[in-house]
């Protein structure tokens, strides 16, 4: 059982241990140089594998999240037809052995509109936070590392972005730039890279007055490449566990915005959108929310369960 | 002390106004002409209508001018008319603020008590059946959208069974049972995950050991030391949703029909009633900021190393 | 009033027809001979009893800007003007606070006769109340959103305009007390009929300006209901109404009207619901589920059809793009099978549409003047298609607002067409803001819409949608000749030669030019408590016909 314990932390968080094998050269290389001086060393990321491994939870996790990519990749294969194909004459049918989920009120097979849904929640979930990444790291670093103005600015900025409640400042970017996929991941994007700054900059805060910092630097190291070898591998553990959690925020942020009618334009085959169709005929066509809603549930849980077990990994105090 | 409070309180009016500038100007690009859509369907708007209205709320001025207007009517309290109904945002807020707050409070009470009791109970009886089942089901419940557990809940305890209403504020106490019990749903699992990992780390601490060991009885122990040094994670995660809870839940009031502010925000938005959109979210942004403060102070009341940092 | 007792409303023949309407006329007749003061009793039903209806939170109760249904449901309740109308098939405007009225020969002044009667405070509904609220509705400062009504009365662009060049309405005077005389600046034979609409209610001295907010929230009227007294609009909760004992017409039978208002968001549902579950006595159904209402309730007879006076059609833009060719939107409109998209999209809810006036409009009503145009055929679609240059592969933008629930709808219309006509239709469904932005920017070929007329004449449908000169005309059909017949139409006194005109010049604009494509009729279907109330229908504005509804014995 796993003893995944803490919500993904929005404060300062624990510094993964830095052990002697992170600094002269980054992951792997000593491994190298321990093999030729015939010590079997364990890197610190064949560590965190075989603890992440070992985690039954966090191995079921890896194969949800799996499937659903799996699934994504190869939808127009294995679903039975086209999710736009409709047939006005079979509309709100039951799931029978001709439609296994059903139809929905234009007669759309459910099954091929949920498996297409997986690209959609892939693509959503991984660009936006990509998207939240990018900016975040780039804003966070800058802020973390430099400190000074640059710290102050950018970090009133982020307290804009933080306070603004995330599925309200969406809803409001969708209706400037319009609904469609790219807005969507804008607008999901834009609300989460504050708190990827923030952890970030926290991260490197602590780890930039590290003595391994000091001993690279007292080597002669630029500052370019102790921000890019040494501080940020080390500072950007809680930023993954972080994001793997993100994507299944995202996902679930952007089934909501669909919900509320301003995500994706409905004839798109996105999960959202048929929780939301299938809420007009709730009590009597059930299915038809209900089967993308264990699609969005069983997405999630997965990537729950990898940042969890990624986390623990992590977190040398399970050691 | 009081220069902190001095500095973050500028900070709370800056972040308060590069909020609503954005917004403010979010909404003024959107396209579409927010006097004619008042109009709905049917026929046009006419001329010389359209210029009174836009005269009266300033919208055929330029958007600088029109931010100075409303920044202006802010500081005095007046968050100026909704374009739809012609009455004043504050009256029409002020009618749904006690419901959104009653949704809020409510779903916070239930966090906790669900939560801790939760998590206390997976801690104390770790490894048991009792422990399994509640890490399993927060772990779970986590994985689940706040509409779908709605949804779920409408479905069983409305329509299957008949035992509350499905929808409105108008039942009161009944009413409120579905969407509190929505609304804290996620965050109960996640209190019940931090409670039970805080609970163990501290029932594994040496002054619990010697507590038990000067003879204490076990609920003493529990109840007057473990309970109140664990749960201090769980306030700080409190502090942190407590201001978005209160600026409104969008979703559950939309599947609940709750007639709070965020249900509000919904159809403005639809009916680009814009004073209507900016009230909401000033106020959401406002108090979420505002309880950060309140909940830092109170942090740097407690510690004072963050005051001297 | 049509009066619904058990079953279904069936369309009778003309003979039958007429015999409704003389017995209608009759019992009317009966009906209004008694004095205010005292109700009759309804036949079937005893007086009395609480009616729980549902309704959204309404804009405006107040007349001068009652503009939604849910504020004209109210509005209509507790005002009442010049005439009413009783859904008669001929279109004749029956007495309400004027007894006689006629207009001059060139129809460009008319002559309204008042009777005795009260507001609720007391006050005297006189020749000057009504110009006080017609004043109040037509002032620039009020920014009514429903003044164009008035449009047509002399004086208006001076009161109306903005700058604003006058306080006082020129067109309006008052010879006596019981006397109000309408000039016109333009010929219209069926100006009793414009004065049915709300902004055109008399108001009471107290309702001082526009912006009264106290008056905004609890008007005070001289209708068949008023307000519960100490009671007002409860935003977002409900309003009480009581019936109004000092009314001059037959006195409705119910005690109290509660409206319950619920939120927006998914209100159609909601309010089924309600009726379900016994928490209301009337309701709206939703389309989708339809099928299952109609089997629930028409056996017990507690549902009803009433058809409206309304269309649902298509704007095709007449003045630029691919449908600016009449073959082209000919061919649209014959790709269309409008029978398989009431069944599968509308569950059979929803008639096919060959016109653009429906069923209620009585003799204008024309069933087939769109002929061959809105009958589908897929073959004929294709030849028309490609003489009006809309050959496979072209794309045709359809906009639509996303907010309306009608997804459905366009997305069965894209398929037809795509696979009818081997276009590509190019879905555009935007907020309905938006949506309004770009039909007047001519961004779209095609875009769904709907059209309920205001008041009982095809004026009220024919002028705003097709005539060049009319602000409503999105699709900008420009037909002078079209132009010329309803302008006519307008000035014509005789009845039977009005009819002629407007035939002609729906068979020209609809039949000819196919200047817009009709899809449904505007057909509405509600459910109703039949085990405790009788004499439940709907009027000509969609609302219930409160003054009829009585308890079950």
């Amino acid at each position: 059982m796993s003893d995944a314990t803490s919500p993904p932390t929005v404060g300062p968080p624990g510094v993964g241990e830095v052990t002697l094998e992170a600094g002269a050269g980054g992951f792997g290389g000593v491994e190298s140089q321990a093999a030729a001086l015939g010590i079997r060393v364990q890197t610190q990321f064949g560590d965190i594998r075989r603890r992440f491994l070992r985690n039954k939870l966090a191995v079921v996790g890896l194969g949800m999240v799996g499937v659903v990519f799996l699934t994504a990749l190869v939808a127009p294969v294995i679903a039975p037809s086209g999710p736009k194909a409709q047939n006005l004459s079979n509309t709100l049918a039951s799931p029978s052995s001709a439609h296994w989920l059903g139809t929905d009120d234009l007669g759309r097979d459910q099954l091929s509109r949920v498996i297409y849904g997986s690209r959609i929640a892939v693509v959503v979930g991984l660009a936006t936070i990509l998207l939240a990444l990018v900016i975040g790291v780039v804003l966070g670093s800058l802020s973390g590392y430099l400190g000074g103005a640059w710290d102050a600015v950018i970090m009133r900025v982020a307290d804009v972005f933080f306070a603004f409640p995330v599925l309200i400042g969406a809803i409001v970017i969708v209706l400037v730039v319009g609904r469609g996929l790219a807005p969507v991941i804008l607008a999901l994007g834009i609300f989460s890279w504050a708190t990827v700054a923030r952890l970030l900059r926290s991260s490197i805060l602590s780890v930039r007055e590290s003595e391994y910092v000091e001993a690279a630097r007292s080597l002669g190291a630029g500052r370019f490449r102790i921000v890019t070898r040494h501080v940020l591998p080390n500072s950007l553990a809680p930023v993954l566990v972080f994001a793997m959690v993100s994507v299944a925020t995202a996902i679930v942020a952007e089934a909501g915005l669909s919900y509320l009618g301003v995500g994706l334009p409905p004839d798109v085959p996105d999960w959202g959108n048929m929780i939301s169709t299938g809420q007009k005929f709730f009590g009597y066509k059930d299915f038809l929310w209900f089967f993308p809603s264990m699609a969005v549930v069983f997405t999630v849980l997965g990537f729950v369960f990898v940042g969890d077990g990624l986390r623990d990994a992590l977190d040398p105090r399970l050691r | 002390m009081a220069r902190y409070v001095v500095r973050r309180l500028l900070q709370m009016v800056l972040v308060l106004f590069g909020a609503s500038l954005v917004l403010f100007v979010c909404l003024y690009v959107v396209p579409g002409d927010p006097i004619a859509t008042q109009q709905g369907p049917g026929h046009k708007l006419d001329e010389s209508t359209r210029k009174v209205l836009e005269r009266r709320y300033h919208l055929d001025e330029s958007l600088p001018k029109q931010y100075v207007h409303y920044v202006g009517r802010i500081v005095g309290g007046d968050m100026g008319e909704s374009f739809t109904f012609r009455r004043p945002v504050n009256a029409i807020l002020r009618e749904k603020l006690g419901n959104t707050v009653k949704l809020g409070l409510a779903a916070i009470a239930l966090e906790v008590l669900i939560g801790v009791v939760a998590g206390m109970i997976a801690a104390v009886f770790r490894y048991s059946f009792l422990d399994v089942l509640v890490t399993l089901s927060t772990t779970i419940a986590i994985g689940f959208p706040t509409f779908v557990i709605g949804l779920a809940l409408q479905q069983g305890f409305a329509i299957k069974w008949h035992l509350l209403p499905l929808q409105g504020t108008h039942g009161g106490l009944r009413s409120l049972l579905l969407p509190a019990l929505t609304l804290a749903s996620v965050d109960a699992a996640l209190v019940a995950r931090l409670m039970r990992g805080s609970m163990l780390e501290v029932l594994r601490a040496d002054y619990i050991r010697t507590a038990t060991a000067k003879g204490l009885s076990k609920r003493v122990v529990l109840f007057k030391h473990a309970l109140r040094n664990s749960i201090i994670p769980v306030l700080t995660y409190l502090g942190i949703t407590f201001g978005s809870l209160l600026g409104g839940a969008v979703i559950t009031e939309t599947i609940f029909n709750w007639d709070g502010i965020g249900l509000a925000l919904v159809g403005a938005i639809q009916s680009q009633d814009n004073p209507i959109v900016l009230g909401v979210v000033t106020y959401a942004v406002g108090v979420f900021v505002l309880v950060n403060l309140v909940v830092d102070l109170s942090y740097a009341v407690l510690d004072p190393r963050i005051r001297l940092n | 009033m049509t009066r619904i007792g058990a079953g279904n409303r069936r369309r009778v023949g003309r003979p039958a027809r007429t015999v409704v309407v003389l017995a209608a006329i009759a019992i009317l007749a009966a009906a209004c001979g008694s004095d205010s003061g005292t109700s009759t009793t309804p036949k079937g039903g005893t007086s009395g009893g609480v009616f729980r209806i549902p309704i959204g939170e309404p804009k405006a109760i107040d007349p001068f800007n009652a503009r939604d249904s849910e504020g004209i449901d109210i509005a209509r309740s507790v005002f009442v003007g010049l005439v009413t109308y009783d859904g008669n098939p001929a279109l004749k405007m029956l007495p309400g606070v004027a007894e006689t009225w006629a207009p001059n020969d060139a129809c460009t002044e008319w002559t309204f006769h008042l009777r005795d009667s009260k507001f609720t405070n007391g006050e005297p509904v006189d020749a000057e109340s009504f110009i006080r609220g017609w004043t109040r509705s037509a002032d620039a400062k009020s920014a009514s959103q429903v003044s164009y009504h008035l449009a047509g009365i002399e004086g208006y662009d001076a009161l109306h305009g903005d700058p604003q060049t006058a306080t006082t309405f020129s067109g309006l005077s008052a010879p006596d007390a019981k006397t109000l005389v309408v000039r016109l600046s333009a010929a219209d034979c069926e100006f009793d009929k414009k004065t049915l609409v709300s902004p055109m209610d008399p108001v009471p001295t107290v309702a001082g300006a526009a912006d009264n907010l106290t008056f905004n929230e609890a008007p005070i009227g001289n209708g068949p209901f008023m307000f519960k007294p100490g009671t007002k609009w409860e935003h977002n909760q409900g309003i009480t109404l009581v019936r109004n004992p000092t009314y001059f017409g037959t006195k409705p039978h119910l005690d109290e009207i509660d409206f319950v208002i619920f939120p927006a968001n998914g209100r159609l549902e909601a309010e089924y619901r309600a009726f379900t579950a016994g928490e209301a006595d009337f309701a709206r159904i939703p389309p989708t589920l339809f099928q299952q209402a109609k089997n629930t309730y028409e056996p017990q007879g507690s549902f009803f059809k009433y058809e409206a006076f309304g269309i649902n059609y298509l704007v095709a833009n007449n003045a630029k793009g691919v449908m600016a060719n009449a073959d082209a939107r000919k061919a649209v409109s014959m790709a269309l099978d409008r029978d398989a998209i009431a069944k599968g999209v509308y569950q059979g809810s929803l008639t096919p549409a060959a016109a653009v006036l429906s069923p209620p409009f009585g003799e204008f009503f024309q069933a087939k003047v769109c002929g061959d145009a809105c009958t589908f055929d897929a073959t004929k679609a294709k030849d028309a298609a490609a003489k009006g240059g809309l050959t496979p592969g072209t794309h045709i933008k359809l906009l639509y607002n996303n907010d309306g629930g009608h997804e459905a709808l366009v997305q069965a219309i894209q398929s037809q067409l795509q696979e009818n006509l081997g276009v590509v239709v190019d879905l555009d469904g935007v907020p309905f803001a938006e949506s309004l932005a770009k039909q007047d920017a001519g961004d779209y070929d095609l875009a769904r819409s709907a059209w309920t007329a205001d008041y009982p004449t095809p004026d009220a449908t024919l002028y705003p949608l097709l005539a060049s000169a009319s602000a409503d005309n999105t699709g900008k059909y420009s037909n002078p000749a079209f132009d010329a017949l309803v302008v006519k139409a307008r000035a014509t006194k005789d009845a039977g030669e009005r009819l002629n005109l407007i035939k002609q010049a729906e068979q020209l604009a609809i039949g000819t030019d196919l200047g817009l494509i009709p899809l449904f009729n505007r057909t509405q279907y509600r459910v109703f408590d039949s085990k405790k109330w009788t004499g439940v229908g709907l009027d000509y504005t969609e609302s219930a016909t409160f003054a009829t509804i009585s308890r079950k014995s």
